[in-house]
């Protein structure tokens, strides 16, 4: 019953755009209040990861990036060739995703005594070296020239920075708009400068005749490259703000390295950044430090029941929620199985309709967004001026300008930081 | 009379405490930071005597200046002594004007010095980790050198969580943090044995935090006052749990209203360039 709970918000928040853990945790508030605090833990694990196996399949059949983590499914998906593809990438990712969680889960009983040696990752030194390693592979690997990779990465770090800067207590390009000094809103940038080229390159690339595939051939997993994903997935799920988006990014970067084919290079972000929903809870399980926001109010929850982290031996956490996360990878591999057979009926449809459809769903997910942060209008003032690079992009790989958008602040901290301790 | 009897309903109404019903608890802070938590467990204790809503932003522009405005009824809203400092300063995007009847609560915390080995900051000198705004941290740093004669030097990190990380790790020496973090470190096998509260040699650093009313007439506002301190004082509150009954967060209850402004007045001032 209560993995059914999680399940269900997981369903919620990776399907609608726009509704992220926080919003629907926010908006269940009450509801969550009942449970007791190993059940709110469950609830909460459930829906992170029921939420990264959906949101991979919108952003794989449609291009629709319901969160920034699944941004390298949605590269990819325009390269998928036909219908088959599109099924062996979405079964493929969720089995991916399922052994990589059943290695997570057998590593944390195993070690579970040792865990708490996580701590060590979270050094300046080792974070900035991931960060800009990262940079340097995705720079390297996106498929523009060196020299525009370089410049969308700063493009990308120059436009996060608009608005107040905490690190130097400066504000940057605010023009005294409170708006502005908020910066701008990630979701706008995303779908203006990732997702709308994506849309508009695939209207000139992907064949008109999109026709279905009746015999679909399920994708082999291959257990070296499922392992790797893990692995770093596991690790960049522990960075602090980044987590999942992270753990997908780095290992589309070193797929994009190996030179995989667009399907494995799919698989390998997907099982990264379910690797990475689950070590994201790790320092909160382990020393009350919650990663992102919808652990902040899960915190509190516990606390409140009486739950405090440091209290709790953590190997005596770990029988139950394995149990939970194997229910729910396992459920997880079944919608993806049930997706990749039947949502490919959706590509009969006429692919232009099928494209339009996407940009205005995309439009909308923008106007929910900015009316559920109160600014609507300044949400659709900053896509319709960004709408003209929406269109120039088209013919670019946005992921370096993504990229350095997402992790400006996070990377600039760490820097900023390296001057103090060297 | 028909304008007599709408009066009359809303002054019984008032007087009463019923008028306020609807009540959005707006956090004007981070994501993860202590606002939020005290704003959940503040929408959980206040949600039997009000229809809560709990609207966490994340930023606290976004809450003063895009939210706030927006919404007609009764708002509980903290504000620090940081935030009002920056703004005071010219480079936030708000300093609020409030008086004493505005304020339902107001929480003071000494910063406090930890450490995982136990070492005295006053004799051994190593890294300091803090929070950002770096200068705040910073000044006092330089402030403890001065008097001790130490040779301390600052690291800035971004949140509570990650200064406390970078002490359990072993990355810095000692951390200034807040009560709430100082026993989670404490919890962890650190200690913290100096607390920053000695403002004749300069070494007071405290972040206060007012809990403001909006939209609320005086009845109202000293209803939500009386249920806000009513809950503090029963240790079984979800406000009470996160504050340890009180040991993690300071509460006057007997402040009288000039104590209140001064106090914040000093907090915002020594927290400015």
């Amino acid at each position: 019953m209560i993995i059914t709970i999680g399940i269900v918000m997981g369903l919620v928040s990776g399907l609608l755009p726009g509704v992220g853990n926080l919003t629907l945790m926010m908006l269940l508030f009450p509801f969550l209040n009942y449970f007791d605090p190993i059940d709110l833990l469950v609830i909460y694990i459930s829906m992170a990861s029921i939420s990264q196996y959906i949101g991979s399949i919108p952003a794989i059949c449609f291009g629709i990036p319901g969160e920034p983590s699944s941004l390298p499914a949605v590269s990819e998906s325009k390269n998928l060739k036909n219908s088959n593809e599109v099924a062996q990438a979405i079964f493929g990712s969720a089995f991916g995703s399922f052994i990589g969680g059943v290695l997570i889960l057998c590593a944390c009983l195993l070690l579970s005594d040792y865990i708490y040696l996580i701590k060590y990752f979270y050094s300046t030194y080792l974070i900035s070296a991931l960060l800009i390693i990262t940079a340097i592979v995705l720079c390297f690997t996106a498929t523009n020239t060196l020299i525009i990779n370089f410049i969308m990465l700063f493009i990308g770090i120059g436009l996060g920075l608009v608005g107040y800067n905490k690190t130097f207590n400066i504000d940057i390009l605010s023009f005294d708009s409170m708006y502005l000094f908020s910066g701008l809103p990630l979701e706008v940038v995303l779908v203006s400068l990732f997702a709308i080229p994506q849309v508009l390159s695939a209207f000139s690339t992907r064949d008109l005749t999109f026709h279905m595939i009746e015999s679909v051939k399920l994708y082999t997993v291959r257990p070296i490259n499922t392992i790797i994903s893990t692995i770093i997935g596991f690790f960049a799920g522990l960075v602090p703000g980044l987590t999942t988006e992270l753990s997908s990014l780095m290992a589309y970067s070193l797929a994009t390295l190996r030179r995989f084919s667009p399907i494995d290079k799919i698989i390998a972000s997907e099982t990264a950044n379910n690797a990475g929903a689950f070590s994201q809870t790790l320092p909160l399980l382990i020393f009350g430090i919650p990663l992102i926001g919808s652990q902040a109010l899960l915190l509190t929850l516990l606390e409140q029941k009486g739950f405090f982290i440091n209290f709790i031996d953590f190997s005596t956490l770990m029988p139950t929620l394995s149990i939970s996360l194997l229910i729910v990878n396992a459920f997880g591999l079944f919608i993806a199985w049930i997706g990749a057979k039947y949502l490919l009926y959706v590509y009969a449809i006429n692919i232009k309709t099928l494209l339009s459809f996407i940009l205005v769903l995309l439009f909308t997910a923008i106007c929910y967004s900015g009316y559920a942060n109160y600014t609507l209008t300044y949400y659709i003032v900053v896509f319709v001026l960004l709408l003209p690079f929406s269109i120039y992009l088209k013919r670019y790989n946005t992921m370096p300008l993504v990229y350095g958008f997402i992790t400006h602040d996070i990377i600039i901290d760490n820097i900023n930081r390296l001057f103090y301790l060297l | 009379m028909k304008n007599l009897l709408l009066s009359a309903t809303i002054l019984a109404a008032s007087t009463t405490g019923t008028l306020a019903t609807d009540l959005t608890i707006l956090n004007a802070g981070s994501k993860t930071g202590s606002f939020a938590m005290q704003s959940t467990a503040y929408a959980q204790d206040l949600g039997s005597a009000y229809n809560v809503t709990l609207d966490i932003p994340g930023d606290y522009c976004v809450a003063v200046k895009g939210i706030l405005p927006t919404i007609d009824h009764a708002v509980l809203m903290p504000w620090a002594s940081d935030f009002e400092s920056i703004g005071r300063d010219g480079e936030g995007c708000a300093a609020m004007n409030f008086d004493s009847s505005d304020v339902i609560l107001h929480t003071s915390e000494a910063t406090e010095i930890c450490s995982m080995s136990g070492q005295d900051i006053t004799t051994v000198s190593g890294q300091v980790g803090h929070t950002v705004p770096s200068f705040i941290f910073a000044r006092l740093i330089d402030r403890i050198n001065d008097v001790y004669g130490t040779e301390h030097t600052n690291v800035p990190y971004d949140g509570s969580g990650a200064t406390r990380t970078a002490l359990i790790n072993g990355e810095v020496d000692y951390v200034l943090t807040y009560p709430k973090h100082a026993r989670y470190i404490e919890q962890n096998g650190g200690q913290c044995l100096f607390s920053m509260d000695d403002a004749e040699n300069g070494l007071a650093l405290t972040s206060d935090t007012v809990w403001l009313a909006f939209n609320m007439d005086d009845n109202e506002t000293e209803l939500l006052r009386q249920k806000v301190r009513d809950l503090h004082a029963d240790c079984d509150s979800a406000i009470a749990t996160y504050s340890d009954c009180g040991k993690n967060l300071q509460i006057d209850l007997t402040a009288t209203d000039e104590d209140i402004m001064r106090t914040w007045e000093q907090s915002v001032n020594a927290q400015r360039k």
